[in-house]
């Protein structure tokens, strides 16, 4: 009886080809990712060399654009930092792009709302929206800074305040039981109370939030006129046209165009090319 | 009538001879055979001249220059074709536009037709000559009818000098933003994992660590201060807690003697059922023994009043040590219960 080859015996060595050839592979493969770190150099380089040619606009603005594709780049693998949210928009905005200096503050701000550097910059940002003087544009269109308690302490913050209350509370509690003195029964429930409050000011943050929040942030990157329905020959919903920079809620998208609220409540359509979605980190192309 | 064939003959020569039209030597269809296939443009003449006249002779790069080919000598300026530059290979270094001509008629001595030539390099330095096949009706039959000219048998070559186009000036302007804008975020914190977010454990750590450091804190406490622990104790009693405190205020009261004894005949008098009568030394120490309080808190007690009574009567300095003595005594009498 002759012996024939099995199918295992041919499947074994197929998968150690497999084997040997992804170990090939694998490194090189890894070696051809440029690392974070690495990223981030070229991106330091690419700022500072337009932050160098700051004295002609057009070599500047180049520069700082390929610094803010790098940034993007960075956001995209994963490195969300407020500081690589606040680099990010700078670049961008010294690229030419107030929009997209928008939503990267927005999406460092998703990350950390309470960092005052991100809030600081976003307002400037918004001042340098070209919204005109007064008008129903004004009174809709324009954003206001949250001033709730998660703008202004972090998750961190709140967790070690509210145990140093907690633990104060208890000690005020053990204190009382082994004194028997009003004072320290005082002191734990002024504690609580406060604990209490630090609570319903988190809960109604989180309520407000998840109503505020639950539709997409989007960014006008160009001046845009806001219509009554999906098409050009509608007529304008509110005149003049939203500056670019201007901030809306996404409700719904047809045919290319994007129903979107305005933030004193006015809703009407825009031409989909021309809002820029806060999350999105498609590479930035100068113009 | 029978017709011979010589007759015949005869007749359709005269008929051929009758009925073609006579035509014009000058008139008549040249041979195809010889004509050109190229660089033929329909002159007809005995000697015919073709030259340029370029204007300017100086031209920057893919700048327009007008170049005239000035046809003389052909007897049908009417008739001469204009030749399409653009088909001519020679030609490829330019970019040709046709102008349109001045109009002609019979009686011209010189066929003008009008070009825009803009030279695609400097590597341009002339016009090039162009080939000109005409018809010479006085020549022999044959190839020799077709004589050709060239423009650059003319002295007055057209030569032309091409520059290169001067740089655009760019306008410069500065980049007009905020300074803070130029300050970027450093440090090993930009790839940083971010700002720490407490996790449901931690917040479970935190919840239960405060009554767990609570309590181990009061167990600590109560072996580090154990007379403290029977001082607490005492503080359960109300009417203790109350003498207490009397004591400890007795300092600032006008009269402190006093007010330690009252403070603790009134501790007395809500734990022992004493009489109302029971007000000096003597009585009280009668009234605590029959309420069966040892011999030696009865004598404590009888000894603090009558110290009360000499400090307030004769004041000898041991007043501090009367709140002392009568914390001690309300704490003995309350270990007692």
């Amino acid at each position: 009886m002759s012996h024939l080859p099995t199918s295992t015996g041919r499947g074994k060595s197929t998968l150690w080809c497999l084997v040997v050839l992804l170990t090939l592979l694998l490194p090189a493969s890894i070696a051809l990712a440029a690392s974070p770190e690495e990223a981030l150099a070229a991106a330091e380089r690419s700022f500072a060399e337009g932050a160098e040619l700051r004295a002609d606009a057009e070599r500047a603005q180049a520069a700082f654009a390929r610094a803010a594709t790098a940034y993007d780049e960075l956001w995209a693998q994963g490195c969300r930092t407020p500081e690589l949210a606040l680099n990010r928009s700078r670049a961008h905005r010294l690229a030419g792009s107030l929009p997209r200096a928008v939503a990267a503050l927005h999406d460092g701000l998703a990350v950390a709302r309470f960092s005052r550097p991100l809030q600081v910059e976003l307002d400037d940002a918004r001042s340098r929206v070209l919204y005109p003087l007064e008008g129903e544009l004004t009174a809709q269109g324009k954003s206001v800074r949250a001033r709730t308690v998660s703008a202004r302490m972090s998750a961190a913050d709140a967790w070690l305040v509210c145990g140093l209350l907690w633990l104060l509370a208890c000690g005020g509690a053990a204190r009382f039981v082994a004194t028997r003195r009003a004072v320290w029964l005082g002191c734990a429930i002024v504690c609580l109370c406060g604990l209490g409050a630090l609570g319903v000011l988190w809960a109604r943050d989180a309520r407000e939030r998840e109503r505020a929040e639950s539709l997409p942030l989007l960014v006008v990157s160009e001046d845009a006129l806001l219509r009554k329905g999906n098409a050009a020959e509608y007529p304008a919903r509110i005149e003049p046209a939203l500056p670019k920079g201007a901030e809306v809620r996404e409700l719904t998208r047809r045919g290319g165009w994007v129903q979107v609220q305005l933030p004193g409540g006015a809703i009407g359509w825009l031409p989909g090319p021309a809002v820029v979605p806060c999350g999105s980190v498609e590479p930035y192309r100068a113009q | 009538m029978i017709f011979r064939a010589d007759t015949l003959r005869r007749a359709a020569l005269l008929a051929l001879v009758l009925l073609v039209p006579a035509r014009d030597p000058l008139t008549a269809k040249q041979p195809a055979f010889f004509e050109p296939q190229e660089h033929y443009y329909k002159a007809k003449g005995k000697g015919i001249g073709v030259r340029w006249v370029v204007e300017p002779r100086e031209v920057q790069v893919n700048r327009d220059l007008t170049a005239t080919l000035v046809v003389t000598g052909a007897t049908n300026p009417t008739e001469i074709v204009k030749p399409d530059l653009r088909k001519l290979p020679a030609f490829d270094a330019f970019k040709v536009t046709n102008v349109p001509d001045p109009p002609r008629t019979a009686a011209d001595k010189e066929v003008r037709f009008v070009y825009k030539l803009a030279p695609r390099g400097t590597d341009v330095k002339e016009v090039p000559p162009l080939e000109f096949f005409y018809f010479n009706p006085d020549a022999p039959p044959g190839k020799k009818q077709f004589p050709s000219t060239r423009t650059d048998r003319d002295e007055d070559s057209p030569a032309i000098t091409v520059r290169e186009a001067p740089a655009v000036e760019r306008r410069v302007r500065p980049l007009d933003a905020p300074e803070h804008l130029f300050q970027i975020e450093t440090g090993p914190e930009v790839l940083g994992r971010g700002p720490f977010v407490p996790g449901a454990g931690a917040w479970l750590a935190t919840a239960a660590a405060g009554p767990l450091v609570a309590a181990g804190w009061f167990l600590v406490w109560c072996r580090l201060y154990p007379n403290a622990t029977r001082l607490a104790r005492i503080h359960r009693s109300r009417a203790a807690r109350r003498a207490t405190e009397a004591i400890r205020r007795a300092n600032r009261t006008p009269d402190p003697p006093a007010a330690v004894a009252g403070a603790v005949l009134g501790y007395l008098r809500a734990r022992f059922p004493l009489p109302e009568s029971a007000v000096t030394p003597s009585e009280i120490e009668i009234a605590l023994a029959r309420s069966d309080v040892p011999a030696e808190a009865t004598e404590r007690a009888g000894a603090l009043f009558r110290a009360c009574d000499r400090a307030r009567f004769a004041p000898s300095g041991e007043e501090a040590a009367l709140a002392a003595a009568a914390e001690a005594l309300v704490a003995r009498l309350e270990a007692l219960a």
